[in-house]
């Protein structure tokens, strides 16, 4: 298994006092089941949400823990960007912990840019006395033909609770900041880290493939890893977690990777070697990464396989906006982003043809695409 | 391990061919699943198998090995045998009479699935597998940066330039047996999944190459062992110079290796019954006339991968 073997029985499902049945669904193991989390149907890995459903159907059902997500950015970081912040406010809806990284801008500008999610609505129950006083003014409202229900409790919106497996987010609005605070976040903002960065001993032969900022990135992040407990070393006093780890526009000139600059960069395989320890890293602990790089820069098409390579899922993102697309009356009913994609999955190790996806269709995924 | 690659290339795990180099190759789609026969086929042939597993962790394999039952006898109809008692009668029976066994029962025709999973835990237990593992050991280089460690193993992480040596020299050490031990097992194997991630990872050609030309070395030559490489390629449409590593690689790999098994995608396509197409080529050897080539199609299913001439999918027929 590509995450550290835990197999979850289904989540038990928080039953309210005031359910009309008594059935209890009973969980198989005993192992904990973490939030926002669930087996795959294919092969019974444990798979997270990306926060977008439709693109969750298209690579299989959902990201899997321990692996890696690549993003190719489109040309103007639009979709891509938002995707990214789906991904995050994914991890906050359910619970999870969040590090971001990125070079361009500080990670709590992007926390506070996560889409609002879509208030979901659950049943809460009423205390008797709230019935009672609320019964007055309602009694206009007293149901005449499906009186047999009047008492069950008025639907109350609340905020969708974790055991869903996939939210929807309106982008029109920001998240609540209490709901923000509520998740922990982790922050890697290089301009900040660059300078504390101590240079370690210089290595006696050769120059090492990676440049600093790629190491202090590894680096810190196997830090938080170890320090939050990731990949085992705290014992079990706490519930388990994931980690979501987003990076920024890896591979860009401020990343002091000349990959998008030249079409010999000096430091070719910095990035690829930065995605292996990275890889490395997922494999040995409960997390989950997305990684969005600016692929439409890198004019070396070799070295973008090799990092194509190296992701367990990549896809690519190209909008219409810019592109002569946006004209061509064929692609009027779509709204402005297809998604091409190429997705290597871990387990079973298929490839699966490029797929179209209209982004708002949620349920209108390509056909063609076969779910590994 | 699959029944029906075993019969295309004739060899079965009591019988194969020693001192063979197997060449797997792919473009554009993934072959590792390959790597997954391979791995259960010497393993249950008895061989000491030493496995550098550079991209994927243990138990990865471990969870997949475990997973592959190896479809005996296809036929389109068959039921399990629901009854325990005659499940063991006939086990007793198997471990007697070989891999198939057909019984009548009430009329109809009992087709049996022996589980022919793996275990890889128990087999590095018992010192017939010697697993490395990569992207463990490649942490602690990638991390640190110092020259501390003892194991040199993953020392091209730190400095490219410096070639697989140290991948060799972990190779020579596991591939001999333990001296003074009984030598139980079979002939060696190595088995490496990925060969072409060390040139993502900066390591020139030429260095790749010498790698497998001592492996080679020792393990097919010098102990009549069998060698199974996985290298992947990414297709170029044009030629855009002809320093394309990995183009290179494979081409310098295919010279030194006795059989190759390059695995495409369809030409026009995805397809959901057929996963791609297999070609096989034997390449000449002193006691063999010529070079043989033959091309099949395949499909990967959840319990193993079934390989059936072109236009033979069951889908079509």
């Amino acid at each position: 298994m590509a995450a550290p073997k835990m197999s979850v029985g289904k989540p038990t499902v928080d039953r309210l006092p005031c359910n009309t049945t008594s059935f209890q669904k009973k969980s198989r193991s005993k192992l904990v089941s973490i939030p926002g989390t669930r087996p795959s149907i294919q092969n019974g890995q444990l798979i997270v949400s990306t926060g977008v459903t439709s693109l969750d159907y298209v690579i299989g059902g959902g990201l899997a823990v321990g692996t890696l997500l690549l993003i190719e950015e489109d040309r103007y970081d639009s979709y891509s960007r938002m995707l990214f912040k789906y991904f995050l406010a994914e991890g906050v809806v359910c619970g999870h912990e969040l590090y971001v990284a990125s070079a361009l801008d500080h990670p709590n500008d992007i926390l506070q840019e996560l889409p609002a999610p879509i208030l979901d609505d659950i049943a809460s129950p009423k205390t008797v006395e709230d019935q009672a006083k609320s019964c007055d003014p309602e009694s206009q409202d007293a149901m005449k033909i499906a009186w047999r229900y009047q008492h069950l409790p008025k639907v109350q919106t609340a905020l969708a609770s974790s055991s869903r497996f996939g939210h929807y987010y309106d982008v029109s609005k920001t998240m609540d900041p209490e709901i923000c605070q509520a998740a922990r976040c982790h922050g890697f903002y290089l301009p900040e880290h660059s300078t504390a960065v101590t240079s370690p001993t210089a290595t006696t032969s050769g120059q090492s493939p990676m440049p600093e900022t790629y190491s202090s990135l590894l680096n810190n992040l196997q830090e938080v890893i170890h320090r939050e407990g990731f990949d085992g070393s705290v014992p079990q006093t706490k519930s388990r977690n994931i980690l979501r780890i987003g990076l920024h526009s890896l591979g860009s000139a401020l990343w002091d990777d000349d990959l998008c600059c030249r079409e010999n960069p000096s430091h070719g395989h910095a990035l690829t070697t930065f995605l292996y320890g990275l890889r490395a890293m997922l494999r040995s602990s409960l997390s989950v990464a997305v990684v969005t790089v600016p692929s439409h820069l890198i004019q070396n098409r070799a070295l973008m396989g090799n990092i194509t390579r190296l992701c367990d899922t990549a896809i690519a993102l190209e909008s219409f906006r810019g592109s002569e697309r946006e004209t061509n009356p064929l692609y009027k009913d779509y709204t402005r982003c297809v998604c091409v994609c190429v997705c290597v999955c871990v387990c079973e190790r298929e490839i699966v043809e490029a797929g179209r996806l209209g982004r708002q269709a949620p349920h209108r995924a390509a056909q063609a695409v076969r779910a590994c | 391990m699959f029944a029906e690659l075993n019969s295309i290339l004739n060899t079965s795990p009591d019988s194969f061919k020693p001192g063979e180099f197997i060449l797997v190759s792919d473009k554009h789609t993934d072959a590792s699943f390959l790597i997954h026969h391979f791995l259960s086929f010497y393993l249950r042939a008895g061989c000491k198998v030493c496995f550098l597993g550079l991209v994927q962790s243990f138990s990865h394999y471990s969870a997949i090995s475990q997973r592959l039952v190896s479809k005996l006898f296809p036929s389109p109809s068959y039921t399990y045998c629901a009854s325990k008692c005659v499940f063991t009668v006939v086990y007793d029976l198997l471990l007697l009479g070989g891999d198939v066994l057909t019984t009548f029962c009430m009329g109809s025709f009992i087709m049996f699935h022996v589980n022919q999973g793996v275990s890889l835990t128990q087999g590095r237990e018992k010192g017939q597998l010697v697993f490395l593992e990569g992207l463990k050991e490649s942490l602690g280089v990638l991390l640190q940066g110092e020259a501390s460690k003892e194991t040199r193993t993953m020392d091209f992480l730190r400095d490219p330039s410096s070639g697989l040596r140290g991948l060799y020299d972990f190779v020579r050490d596991n591939v001999r047996g333990a001296v003074g031990g009984a030598e139980e097992w079979g002939p060696p194997v190595l088995l490496v999944d990925d060969l072409s991630v060390v040139l993502s990872l900066g390591v020139s050609v030429g260095a790749a190459l010498d790698f497998s030309h001592y492996c080679r070395a020792t393990v097919c030559s010098e102990l009549q062992g069998s060698m199974v490489m996985l290298v992947r390629c990414e297709a170029e449409e044009e030629e855009e110079s002809d320093d394309e590593g990995s183009e290179r690689l494979l081409r310098g790999l295919i010279h030194q290796c006795s059989l190759t098994l390059q695995v495409q995608g369809l030409p026009t396509g995805y397809c959901r019954d057929i996963h791609g197409q297999v070609e096989v080529c034997w390449r000449g050897q002193c006691d063999r006339q010529q070079a043989q080539k033959k091309l099949f199609q395949y499909k990967v299913h959840d319990k193993g991968a079934s390989f059936f001439a072109r236009g033979m999918s069951s889908a079509v027929l």
